[in-house]
């Protein structure tokens, strides 16, 4: 009886939060079919999701939307683990952090971004330059906040630890990741954020495919629509991406009783 | 078949001329003690006594500046591998189920969980080993961490001030889990603490520090489990909080100092 409600609860808050988007949409068809809203500044829903599924039919919309994900997921899987790999090092190994710390803060205060025509002289507009740019900005929000983390260990249970004779890896294992998890998943919800407006602007920039590229090129021959819906899928796969990091909180925050 | 309730004898210890300073801070002076295997040894004294200091000694999380701690008639150096401590903070691990915590304290992967088990229904937590520790009471995460402290089954039972944090009924709760269990295990246990009620219902003998000396020793002959309204037992607790109180004049100047020296660093 309790947990029926408990689900009918939790539906209706998906419900909820779901429904001013909704509200949104509906009000843009109301006023675009009214006439209020030309079609040269935004075309109706209706005809974004007609060209959304022209495009799919063609395979074209997939093609794009496969590349556009496969550069993020590779830039945030290579920036990610070297983030990851630094932020224990530096955490762990005070002479490592001497040596390598005060480097990394300073690449830090560089825009990412401001890269963008060195990255393009250096590996042109093919892939490379994409992934260099999506792996740099992912880099720095999990680098510091896993070192963040791994710093923020209660010496308390690193003491226990020690009268209870555990290893090395066993204070790593049990005491010391545990510990920095939530702030490693924090900078991978910050990461993720990252990755994605690296991309759009990457891709927008200098690209021959990719969601930003189809949102360029529709420019170009005035296709307002397929503009419009590139917008709209990067909305909805950054929505996406903030789901994944939010089941992946749940899944190893567990013990988090109030969480 | 599994040793049930297993007799584990204390250790003993004989300590001599313990010394500590920290900076320029005497904290021991010259301590001497003797206790007795399976003694029970309560420390009391105003804060900043040094208390728990010794305890950390012993425990050997600390180096002694002078002096000599003989377990068993050899000196500890190092970490005391007979010792296992309990602090005012249960220092459970949050991202471990009762029964993780528990197991974490047996290095002996034989008949673990038989073990892990058996002190959890000891200490009344029976059926909460798959719990998290922070939907526990305050009490009850005390109790895995008395359970955790002594599942390896330890010949020395170090206890910080382990209650200090608690409301009163569930010290008195607490006070009795820990009496059955000290006669059950017959582990030798160091209890330091600022109440003195609690050193005279559970301790064969009380001492005191002041100025980094024994300042006071004295037995507790009251027969177990202890009543709080017998005269004797009220009049050892007063006995003794007198001379607590006559040692707070003496040490105000040098509890002032610490407090001046902390502050320091906290703004450094």
């Amino acid at each position: 009886m309790k947990l029926s409600n408990f689900r009918w609860r939790t539906k209706m808050d998906a419900l909820l939060s779901w429904s001013l988007p909704a509200i949104l949409v509906i009000l843009w068809q109301i006023f675009s079919s009214m006439g209020w809203i030309s079609t040269e500044t935004l075309p109706a829903p209706v005809t974004v999701i007609r060209t959304a599924i022209h495009l799919a039919r063609s395979g074209e919309l997939i093609h794009h939307i496969d590349d556009s994900a496969v550069r993020a997921l590779l830039g945030l899987a290579i920036g990610g683990s070297i983030g990851l790999v630094l932020g224990f090092l530096n955490g762990i190994s005070r002479f490592a952090e001497k040596i390598l710390d005060s480097t990394v803060q300073m690449l830090r205060n560089i825009p990412h971004l401001a890269l963008i025509p060195l990255a393009i002289m250096w590996f042109g507009i093919g892939e490379e330059s994409k992934l260099f740019l999506v792996a740099l900005g992912v880099f720095f929000p999990i680098y510091l906040n896993t070192f963040h983390g791994i710093r923020s260990v209660d010496p308390g249970l690193l003491e226990m630890g020690k009268i209870f004779r555990l290893t090395k890896r066993a204070l790593f294992w049990h005491i010391i990741l545990p510990n920095a998890l939530p702030s490693i998943l924090i900078g991978f919800r910050y990461a993720l954020g990252i990755m994605w407006l690296t991309l759009i602007v990457a891709e927008t920039i200098s690209s021959d495919s990719g969601i930003g590229y189809m949102a360029m090129n529709a420019r170009e021959f005035m296709q307002m629509d397929v503009v419009v819906l590139s917008i709209l899928l990067y909305a909805l796969l950054g929505k996406l991406a903030d789901l994944v990091a939010k089941a992946l909180e749940k899944r190893c925050l567990r013990w988090r009783v109030n969480g | 078949m599994f040793q049930l309730n297993r007799k584990v004898s204390g250790t003993t210890l004989d300590i001599r001329g313990l010394k500590k300073q920290f900076d320029n801070r005497l904290i021991l002076n010259n301590i001497d003690l003797l206790v007795q295997r399976g003694e029970f040894l309560a420390v009391v004294g105003r804060s900043g006594s040094g208390k728990s200091t010794l305890l950390r000694l012993i425990a050997g999380l600390e180096e002694p500046s002078g002096g000599v701690i003989m377990q068993e008639g050899k000196a500890i150096s190092g970490l005391n591998d007979a010792a296992r401590i309990m602090f005012q903070e249960p220092r459970l691990l949050p991202w471990r189920t009762v029964f993780a915590n528990i197991a974490l304290g047996i290095r002996d992967q034989n008949g673990r969980t038989e073990k892990t088990a058996r002190i959890l229904e000891q200490v009344g937590l029976a059926g909460y080993g798959k719990q998290w520790p922070g939907v526990l009471s305050g009490g009850q995460r005390q109790r895995v961490a008395l359970a955790r402290a002594l599942a390896s089954n330890p010949r020395l039972l170090l206890l910080d001030e382990p209650l200090g944090a608690l409301d009163a009924l569930t010290r008195i709760e607490m006070q009795r889990l820990i009496e059955k269990l000290w006669q059950e295990q017959r582990f030798t246990a160091l209890l330091v603490t600022h109440d003195v009620e609690e050193a005279v219902i559970l301790a064969d003998r009380v001492i005191m520090l002041r100025d980094g000396k024994v300042g006071m020793d004295i037995r507790i002959p009251l027969p177990r489990p202890r009543q709080r309204n017998n005269p004797l037992f009220a009049s050892l607790v007063g006995t003794i909080l007198d001379q607590v109180m006559a040692s707070t004049d003496r040490q105000k100047s040098q509890t002032l100092n610490l407090v001046t020296s902390k502050t320091d660093k906290a703004s450094s």
